[in-house]
Order: C-alpha cells, then sequence, then structure tokens
C-alpha cells in the first residue's frame, strides 16, 4: 500500500480497533516506488531529491529560501560531516575554487575523512546508549567496551554497508565470513555485538530471574528502537497497545537472546609467548596504576589537613622520590615490547531454547511456551527449525533483510536527522502509531529504495544529501513562511541549530590549536571535578587531565556516574537509555562554563600564547580577522574589529600573550561558536 | 504575573556591584528583565500549577543508607518481648538472606508532645518537633538494593536514568528564584548509592538536573571568574555584550541565540548569588547554635541546613540535604547498629530540629516541605549479633510543614515492624501527594519520551488525602 494512503487511512483512526486487530500502519507497508513528483521551479531542484521537497513546498505555495553565501555552507558541512570547522587555508582554498563541482570536491573529502567517522559514530553511540561503565554504587569499569567506539568509527569510515552492520550487531560472533580489521584483526565481526550489554546492571541483585529478564528486555529494547524504530520492549507485560506486537512475538525473541552470553574474546591469535607477554605488561601497568594512587593519596593526605583543596592531584606536586620511581616504572614498561591481545566483550551462544510467556512481565507468573521468531508484522518467512542453534544469525537476517520495510526507513531517517537537524519522522527511535508521521513519506521511501540499491552504502547517501539543493539553502525563511509553516516541517529553509557538546569542546581545541587527532585505543579517563560526590571518596575515579590530551571528545570515556563536567553542561545525553534526538537547552550553567571553566581559560591562554608568538609583526586586525576565522570561519566586522582591537595593547610579550588570550576567550564565547548556520 | 523577588535582587546585585561582573550586565539587565517578566508565570516546561497550590518548596533531608523504622520512630514492645526467638512468619530475601532471630532495639522510646509521638532516646532534639511531623509508618516499595532504591526513592522507578523528583518539580513549575539553580543538592562528603543520576533530569532536559553544592568553599564549579584583574573583567564583559548584539542580529534573533545570550545575564547574576547565599555572617548567634553551628559534631549536617532554609528562603523550588559522612557506615548499620545509628543521630538531630524550628518561626514552614527518610528502613531480624537488614516491605518516613497535618501518625507495621499491614504508603502514593501540595497533579505531570508519557508516578500513585489540612 502506497504510505500516502495509510496515512490517510490512519488519520481516521486514532487507536486499535477493539477487536485487537491493526489498521495497517504507514510504516509496515512496503517501499512506495514513485517517480519524482512534478515541480514549477525546475531549475532549483539540482537532485532528484529536491524535487520531492519541492513538490512539498509548492503544494502549500512555500519556496526554498535563498542558498546560504559559500563560506556558510563550507562551515556547515564541515561540521555536519566531521564535527570539526574548516581551517582559514581550507576556506580560502574553497572560496578561491570557481569550478562548478568545488563544493562535491569538499563532500568527497570530508567523507572520505577519518574525522567523519568520529563525527558519526558518536550519534549512533547515542541510540545504543554506549557507556563504559556499569552505574550504581561503584560504577565499575567495563573494560575494552572502547572497542566498540572504534568498531563504529572504522565501519563508517570504510562505508561498511548497513546491512552487514546489523548483522554483525546482532550475530558478529556467528558469522562464517570474517571481516579483518585495520588494525590487523582477522575479524572484528564480533565487536559489534557488544552492544548487547551496555545497559545497566543491578548490584547484588536479590531476585536473579527477574534481572536476567531485565537484561533480555534491555536487548530487545535497543534491537527495536536502534534497527526498527520500534518500541517492542512495550510487548514484556502485554500485547502492544498501539503496534502490532504482540506479546508472543516479544517472548519469540527473547528465546532467542536468551541463549546469549557475553564473553571476553581475543580478537587476534595469542600464542604462548604473547600471552607471556602481555601479562607481564599488565602486571607493569597495574604497578605503574598503584604506584600513581598512592603518590597522588599521600599528596592528598597532607594537604586536606591544612587546606580545602581539590581532590585532584597532579603529578608535578607528586612527592621526589615517587616521582623517580614512577618514571622507573614507566622506563621498564616501555622496554617490553607493547601487549598484543585485543580483547573485546563479544556475545556467545549457548545452547538454544525457546521461553514462556510471562503473564504481566512477570516470571513467577509463566505462560505458553512460545517458538522463538521474529515480529510477526514483518518477518515473512516461517522461523526454521533452530534446534540447538540460537537463532540470533537468523534473527540478525531478518532484521537485515531488505524486504523488511522498517529498517532501510530507519537509517535514512536518521541520515536525514542530523544533516538538518529533524528526521523525516520526528520521532526517529518510534515509527510505531504512537510516533510522528514522516513529512515527506515518498522521499523517505525513494532514498530507502536508494541506499538499498547502492548495497546500503551510507556515504552514497550522505552525499546525495549533502549536494542537494535543499542542503544548501540559507538559515533566512522568506517573508510568510513561516506563518504557513512556524515548525518548518516542510523545510523551507535551514534552520539555525546548537553543536553537540562533542562539537563544541573540539572546535575549542582547534581553534586553540591543542587537538590531538591520534585514534582509537582505550578511552581517556574523564576530568573530575573537585566538586564531584560520591558514596564514597573512594568511588571517585581519578581525574584524567582538564584538556582531556587534546584529543576529540568521542575518545573520553563514557561513566554513567562521572560525566565529563564541560560536555554533560552542553546536553551529552545519559546513557541509561536510547536517545535518538538530544535535548537542546541553553542556559546559565553553560555561559558560567565558557565564562569561568578552567578548561576555557587554558585552551584561550595557549591559543593567546601562540598567537603572540607566531603574530608579533602581523597588524592586530589582520590577526583578529584570522583568529575569527579559525574559530567562526569568517572575518571580524567593523564593529567586532574595533572592540576587539580595544582589548589589545599590552605593551610587553607576556602583556600581549594575556591581551589575545583574552580575545581569544571572547570568541569562545560568541553564539556563532556554537551555533551554525 | 511579576516575580515579587526582583526587586530585591536588584537591590542585592547593586551591593556586590563592584565584585563581579553583574554591574557591569546591569543595564542590559534591566532592560531585558522587562520582556521576561512579561513572558513569566510559567514553569520552563511551559506549565502552570494545575490546582492552587498549598507549598512552594521542598526540603528532601536524605537519609543514605536507610535508617531503622525500629530505633527511630516506629516503637515495637514485642521485639524486646520476643528479643532472641525466631520470627513467627515467612520472610522474603533480604540481601544478606540473614537468620530469622529476633533482634530488640537497643534504644529507649518515649512519647512527646502534645500528640505523644513515639521517638527514640537518639533524637532528644526531633523530639521536641514532634507535634510538628506527621509520620508516616506504612511506607513501603520492594526494592531492597541501595542504588536501585535510592532511584526509586527519588525517581519513583528502580532503574537508573528517570528524572528525579525535584527535577519533575523545576520542569513543571520552575523556580521562584533567578538568581540560583531551581534544584539544589547539599552534599556533605557522601552522595547517595546511586550517585549523581540520583538527581539527574533523566529524558527532561539537563537544566532540570539537581546542582551540587558541595561543602568545599567554591561549592561549585564555574562560579568564580578566573581574570585576575576587575579592570580586565569588566572590560571583556563590555566587549563580550558588543559582540552579542551582533550575534542577536545575525542569526535574525533565532530563539535559542537569544536565549543564549540573555542566559549571560543569568549567569552573571548567579554569580553574584552564590556568594550571597554562602555569606552566613548575617545569622544570629542564636540561629547558628539552633542549627547546632556551635558543635563540632553536629556543624557539618547543621551548616547544610541553614543553607537550605536560606535556598528556601529564595525561592529556591527543591533542595535535597544528603547525610553527612560519618567514620564507619552512613544509616547502614548490618551490624553495630547501636553504635552506628547513636552517631548518625547525633550528627543530624540538631541541624534537623533547629530547620523546622527555623523555618517554623520564620513562617516558611506552611510553604516548605520538610522530608525525612531513607530509602528504606531494616528488618527486625539481626543479622549476626547486633545488626539489620535492608527492609522495603515497611518503614517510615516524615513530612513536615507545607499543608500536611501536623502531629500525627499515618499507617502501621505488624507487630514486630516488618511489614506495612493498614494505611499503606507506596512511594508513588508520598510522590503523587507531594506534586499534589505543590498544585501539581502527578498523572497530569507528563513528558514524553521514547513512544510513551512518563510521570513520576509511573502508572500508580494516590494522593494521601488524610494526611493533608
Amino acid at each position: 500500500m502506497p504510505a500516502l494512503i495509510a496515512i490517510a487511512l490512519l488519520l481516521g483512526s486514532p487507536g486499535p480497533t477493539g477487536n485487537g486487530s491493526f489498521p495497517e500502519h504507514w510504516a509496515f507497508g512496503e517501499l512506495a516506488r514513485g517517480a519524482a513528483p512534478r515541480v514549477d521551479a525546475e531549475s532549483w531542484a539540482a537532485t532528484v531529491l529536491d524535487r520531492f521537497v519541492l513538490a512539498r513546498l509548492e503544494e502549500k505555495r512555500l519556496r526554498p529560501a535563498a542558498a546560504a553565501d559559500r563560506r556558510t555552507l563550507l562551515r556547515r558541512a564541515y561540521l555536519d560531516v566531521t564535527g570539526l570547522p574548516p581551517r582559514p587555508d581550507e576556506i580560502n582554498a574553497f572560496l578561491a575554487d570557481d569550478s562548478p563541482d568545488a563544493l562535491d570536491k569538499v563532500v568527497d573529502r570530508l567523507l572520505a575523512s577519518p574525522r567523519h567517522g568520529e563525527r558519526w559514530a558518536r550519534h549512533w553511540l547515542d541510540v545504543v546508549r554506549y557507556a563504559e561503565t556499569a552505574g550504581h554504587v561503584t560504577d565499575r569499569e567495563r573494560p575494552n567496551t572502547w572497542r566498540y567506539r572504534d568498531y563504529v568509527i572504522d565501519a563508517l569510515n570504510g562505508d561498511l554497508p548497513y546491512d552487514r552492520f546489523i548483522v554483525e550487531h546482532v550475530a558478529g560472533d556467528l558469522l562464517e565470513k570474517p571481516r579483518p580489521g585495520p588494525r590487523g584483526e582477522p575479524d572484528v565481526s564480533p565487536v559489534a555485538t557488544g552492544f548487547l550489554w551496555f545497559h545497566e546492571m543491578h548490584f547484588r541483585p536479590v531476585d536473579p530471574i527477574a534481572q536476567r529478564a531485565d537484561q533480555v528486555d534491555a536487548q530487545i529494547d535497543i534491537i527495536g528502537k536502534a534497527f526498527l524504530g520500534l518500541t517492542t520492549a512495550c510487548a514484556r507485560c502485554h500485547d502492544h497497545k498501539f503496534d502490532p506486537i504482540p506479546q508472543r512475538d516479544y517472548y519469540a525473541i527473547a528465546g532467542i537472546l536468551h541463549s546469549a552470553r557475553r564473553v571476553h574474546t581475543p580478537l587476534n591469535a595469542q600464542t604462548e609467548a604473547t600471552a607471556k607477554r602481555d601479562d607481564a605488561v599488565e602486571q607493569r601497568r597495574a604497578r605503574i596504576r598503584e604506584a600513581v594512587a598512592a603518590a597522588a593519596r599521600k599528596v592528598r593526605d597532607r594537604r586536606s589537613k591544612k587546606t580545602d583543596e581539590p581532590l585532584i592531584v597532579d603529578e608535578d606536586s607528586f612527592d621526589v622520590g615517587d616521582r623517580a620511581s614512577l618514571a622507573r616504572l614507566r622506563a621498564e614498561l616501555a622496554r617490553l615490547a607493547p601487549a598484543t591481545t585485543m580483547w573485546a566483550p563479544t556475545a556467545t551462544s549457548t545452547a538454544g531454547h525457546d521461553v514462556r510467556i510471562q503473564i504481566g512481565g512477570d516470571h513467577r507468573r509463566p505462560g505458553d511456551v512460545v517458538p522463538r521468531g521474529f515480529l510477526s508484522a514483518v518477518g515473512r518467512r516461517e522461523p526454521p527449525a533452530l534446534g540447538e542453534r540460537s537463532g540470533r544469525r537468523w534473527l540478525a537476517e531478518q532484521i537485515a533483510d531488505a524486504r523488511n520495510p522498517l529498517t532501510a526507513r530507519v537509517v535514512v531517517n536518521r541520515l536525514w536527522q542530523h544533516h538538518f537537524g529533524a528526521g523525516i519522522v520526528r520521532s526517529p527511535n518510534n515509527f510505531g502509531r504512537l510516533g510522528e508521521r514522516p513529512t515527506h513519506p515518498l522521499l523517505l521511501d525513494h532514498l530507502a529504495h536508494d541506499l538499498i540499491e547502492s548495497g546500503w552504502s551510507l556515504k552514497t547517501l550522505h552525499r546525495k544529501i549533502l549536494l542537494s539543493s535543499t542542503y544548501r539553502m540559507g538559515g533566512s525563511p522568506l517573508p510568510g513562511s513561516l506563518r504557513i509553516d512556524p515548525q518548518n516541517r516542510l523545510l523551507h529553509h535551514m534552520p539555525p541549530r546548537r553543536l553537540e557538546a562533542e562539537a563544541i569542546r573540539d572546535s575549542i581545541l582547534a581553534a586553540a590549536g591543542s587537538l590531538d587527532l591520534r585514534m582509537d585505543g582505550g578511552s581517556l579517563a574523564p576530568y573530575i571535578s573537585p566538586n564531584a560526590s560520591s558514596n564514597k571518596p573512594s568511588n571517585i575515579p581519578e581525574s584524567g587531565p582538564l584538556d582531556g590530551d587534546g584529543r576529540r571528545s568521542v575518545y573520553l570515556k563514557v561513566r554513567r556516574n562521572f560525566a565529563t563536567p564541560f560536555l554533560a553542561t552542553f546536553d551529552l545525553p545519559d546513557p541509561s537509555s536510547s536517545v535518538p534526538v538530544r535535548t537542546v537547552t541553553v542556559g546559565p550553567a553553560q555561559s558560567l562554563a565558557m565564562l569561568n571553566s578552567p578548561f576555557v581559560h587554558e585552551q584561550a591562554r595557549r591559543w593567546g600564547k601562540a598567537i603572540a608568538d607566531t603574530r608579533r609583526d602581523a597588524g592586530p586586525e589582520s590577526v583578529i580577522d584570522e583568529m575569527l576565522e579559525t574559530a567562526i570561519g569568517r572575518h571580524a566586522t567593523e564593529r567586532e574589529r574595533r572592540a576587539l582591537v580595544g582589548l589589545l595593547g599590552g605593551e610587553s610579550e607576556a602583556t600581549t600573550a594575556q591581551s589575545y588570550a583574552d580575545v581569544a576567550h571572547l570568541i569562545f564565547n560568541m553564539s556563532e561558536l556554537i551555533f551554525l548556520r | 504575573m511579576p516575580d515579587p523577588s526582583t526587586p530585591i535582587t536588584r537591590r542585592r546585585l547593586l551591593g556586590h556591584a563592584t565584585e563581579s561582573f553583574a554591574s557591569l550586565a546591569l543595564a542590559a539587565l534591566l532592560a531585558r528583565e522587562a520582556r521576561a517578566e512579561a513572558a513569566a508565570g510559567r514553569g520552563p516546561g511551559g506549565l502552570r500549577p494545575h490546582h492552587a497550590p498549598r507549598a512552594k518548596s521542598v526540603i528532601c533531608l536524605y537519609m543514605e543508607g536507610g535508617p531503622s523504622q525500629l530505633d527511630t520512630f516506629d516503637h515495637k514492645p514485642r521485639l524486646a518481648q520476643d528479643h532472641g526467638k525466631p520470627i513467627p512468619f515467612r520472610t522474603p530475601n533480604t540481601v544478606f538472606n540473614i537468620g530469622r532471630k529476633i533482634l530488640r532495639s537497643p534504644f529507649e522510646f518515649r512519647r512527646h508532645g502534645e500528640s505523644g509521638g513515639w521517638v527514640s532516646e537518639i533524637f532528644p532534639h526531633v523530639a521536641r518537633c514532634v507535634d510538628k511531623l506527621t509520620v508516616l509508618h506504612g511506607l513501603h516499595h520492594g526494592v531492597s538494593n541501595h542504588s536501585s532504591a535510592c532511584y526509586m526513592t527519588h525517581t519513583g522507578h528502580a532503574m537508573v536514568g528517570k528524572p528525579s523528583m525535584g527535577s519533575w518539580l523545576t520542569y513543571g513549575l520552575g523556580s521562584e528564584c533567578r538568581d540560583l539553580p531551581g534544584f539544589v543538592v547539599l552534599d556533605c562528603g557522601q552522595g547517595p548509592s546511586g550517585g549523581p543520576p540520583t538527581w539527574g533530569s533523566g529524558f527532561l532536559p539537563v537544566a532540570y538536573q539537581g546542582t551540587i553544592f558541595t561543602s568545599r568553599k567554591e561549592p561549585l564549579d564555574y562560579i568564580r571568574p578566573l581574570e585576575t584583574s576587575a579592570r580586565i573583567r569588566a572590560r571583556k564583559i563590555a566587549t563580550l555584550q558588543e559582540l552579542q548584539n551582533d550575534s542577536i542580529d545575525r542569526f535574525e534573533a533565532h530563539r535559542l541565540v537569544t536565549a543564549q545570550v540573555e542566559s549571560y545575564e543569568h549567569a552573571f547574576r548567579m554569580q553574584s548569588a552564590v556568594p550571597d547565599l554562602l555569606d552566613i555572617s548575617g545569622e544570629t548567634a542564636a540561629t547558628r547554635r539552633l542549627y547546632g553551628l556551635d558543635d563540632a559534631g553536629s556543624e557539618l549536617f547543621g551548616s547544610r541546613c541553614l543553607l537550605a532554609r536560606r535556598l528556601v528562603e529564595r525561592g529556591v523550588r527543591f533542595v535535597e540535604v544528603l547525610s553527612p559522612k560519618v567514620k564507619a557506615d552512613r544509616w547502614d548499620q548490618h551490624s553495630n547498629l547501636e553504635e552506628g545509628h547513636r552517631r548518625n543521630a547525633a550528627l543530624t538531630d540538631r541541624g534537623v530540629a533547629g530547620l523546622i524550628t527555623d523555618l517554623d518561626a520564620r513562617g516558611l514552614l506552611d510553604e516548605t516541605i520538610v522530608l525525612w527518610g531513607g530509602e528504606f528502613g531494616r528488618t527486625p531480624n539481626a543479622q549476626g549479633k547486633n545488626g539489620r537488614d535492608h527492609n522495603p516491605y515497611g518503614y517510615t518516613v516524615w513530612v513536615a510543614g507545607g499543608g500536611f497535618r501536623p502531629g500525627i501518625r499515618h499507617g502501621k507495621t505488624d507487630d514486630f515492624g516488618y511489614f506495612a499491614v493498614d494505611d499503606k504508603v507506596h512511594l508513588h502514593d508520598l510522590h503523587a501527594t507531594i506534586l499534589h501540595q505543590l498544585g501539581l497533579d502527578h498523572t497530569r505531570l507528563t513528558y514524553r519520551f521514547s513512544g510513551r508519557d512518563f510521570r513520576l508516578t509511573d502508572v500508580h500513585g494516590e494522593v494521601i488525602r488524610p494526611i493533608l489540612l
């Protein structure tokens, strides 16, 4: 059924019908395959995609906003695709390139950049509620969870076909065909299955059976939301009240997942010799960790008697003797060959078995045994005789099946959402009846078809979107547009948006010249504020460096109980639930962070000093232009230049560095640093 | 409706003119405030109270670890009579699966006040306030682990990640104080077992999460300007304001950008409001004594209680005071019940009593709900020789002020104090009742997330009418 007709049907029927049957809901219908619609303003529509957008605008007598200027467009594309602003030389190269495919070249370069995976992996980590600790009282670490983060970054950078990405997530440990990783791993597919255990864990459960049921529930929930846009877990206690998901379906999937266990798996072959060496390395590492903790404790104990100083002790303040012995330990470690075994948490299967329905979601009230299977509203094949096999591989294939209409729609929508600030369906995790209806149903299906036909290449889809006229629109709606479509649902302009916490922090590091683009590896300990609170001090982890060693934010460890304070202020989501759309707030806590956080001041100082060191002979006006261009992609206005030059005027080198630091600090506080046009 | 606290705020700002950014931002602030006031009258969640509120603020005195109802307010003579005998009914699994032997309370109980409420000897000061307390003996929720019960108590869900009660209230009602966060958590060096998510905003915007004030000299991050010279600071602020005017134009007065620029003014106000809040030099010696600040043992928690009063006085919506750090384990006496409970009580007794007495004397108790309790109570059967395990099936919390009926006891546990039996109160009911007193219908305070409307009370909760005035 074409999606539009399904929607029309829906409008007349707000709830499930009394006899338990469901009128067909658009999201469960086949992908519509319609020709690109006719439009009046042919010349505006550079791509097929644009015709779908324009047709909807023209229906309402709306016109698209004028195109953004080239500087704005470039900054938008850079931050959108890579999460980092363009450098002045990159801006100038683009401005100087008047060939018709200047933007194509930029887009291709950005999509090929490793920065792209780092940026877009974070969007996905929000959805799968990625965290590296277990939460509750002790917030215990879950070692090697970061391998999953690197897996996602690599998958996006390598344009891993999305259907394979799904299959690896659900059953990467059960595939015949290995997929070698970029670090010499013979097969990285199993790493994806780690995502099945990102949910919280209780401490000392009083009812372990209920806890196990909760774990499986968390897995059903995340698989449903992330890949299918369905709130499948609602059917744990009763048939889903709004979507065609009977309770039997829930327990059919539960049966498949019940046999999955979490194990630590070496990703590369381990010989006796390497195992021994790894042990030695690990022992040295542990000794260093202990030595650091002991030395810090010594300093802290001494200080706490006299002053109200923070808990964080950096190594500079260690006793001389402690510093020397630490240096010795580290030298020893450096002389050893590096550890070679790459461990990752992955799934494994025990013998498969069907499970019983739990009436009311209560394991003490068992109902019928349900054969393992998939959603009856989506699955087309009868489940095979699984016997001892878990059925996880089969489940993965059902989800990734191109004939399943939800899967492609859901991922197309996620890509659209991050490019335009809102999805075609504005409830990206819920395509069910309680979710939003698509604003452009035919466009959604058109792109879904395209995606499947491209072999599920996400980069091909990104490219299509980035080169559309729709993407190039400016941020000012034409007069009257907002009256007709105040929420911009039909996309008559490109709405300004607040950058995510990570892009803000990374932009600051980039402008200050502090950005360290090293990729992968164990996450960096987040900075812990001296005002951090915990049940007892020993549950407060050692703080990481204030500037996170200049690494991109995606590499900072995600601790449930101790989020990096600067990122948390800018709406970093809580990893306890899947967050497909981040909330955006603006408030005094953010302004205070920008004004007074030691991190921002330190970056301003570094930038100021670098400017004073290298640009001593340049005129202040041109230096200020350069600084603004570095941070926000444009030169200063006359008024801004005057205002900022007014801050300069130191005579000595030190005062010059300080005044430039003041300028840098104010640039960090400009709205354009955190808002994208 | 204009905010009555605004003129006072302006005077306070002027008082700090030399020290902070605030004076420099003042001109812009006064001009813009007129606009902000016109838009006031709603909580930031865009909601209004559903009915006339009876109370304005909540102070939650959170007793981390689970104080024993049997050794504080729920007097059970049977425990002394049957001491050492097995408990005569089936008991549920506990965290440590302890034995069945009954343990008597090591403390004397006495009736107090005109209402004759029972209070154990470890709370001599709170005992004098008993006529102001509404003591609920029938609390239950069935969640046995600290962290899960902690989330249950704060968020109405036994799992991490749902909004805390203070977040719901500030989302629903906003705060009457524009210079301070609307939801403040006062830490004494020992957070709750649920960690910071305990006062997290969950899926609500981060602006509604609790802000921790530690007991350090600088109690929260980012409040103190780092510029070393006031002159440079002043120049920077003036310059920033020029840049910001351009920003608003450049983004064509986009809602978020305008709000961001305005949030700087709010930030400047907070910078002066926090030192003003912490400066207790204006409090009389009598007041300090009342809170126990003259005693090394009770000073830490007492000073937090005094701060709680100063916060609600300024219109802050929700204040949570965490129980202080002591040598051994918080209120979690799996062993050495007598020693541990005595010590925890001694650290908090004067602060708690001082807070109630002081709020009452200032006429603030009527509009402030004070809530005292932990995440659960403790078992009547012994753990080891002299401890008690967790008991989420029947325990005691009390409420004071805010339109609750004072001097009464509501609900009952069985003769041994294990299970709530009469007038049982689930945490959802208590949450519903607190929201009710603040003018909110708990079934209508909702937030759409993940495909459904969430509430503090999930799909449960009933307002407990008999305990309200």
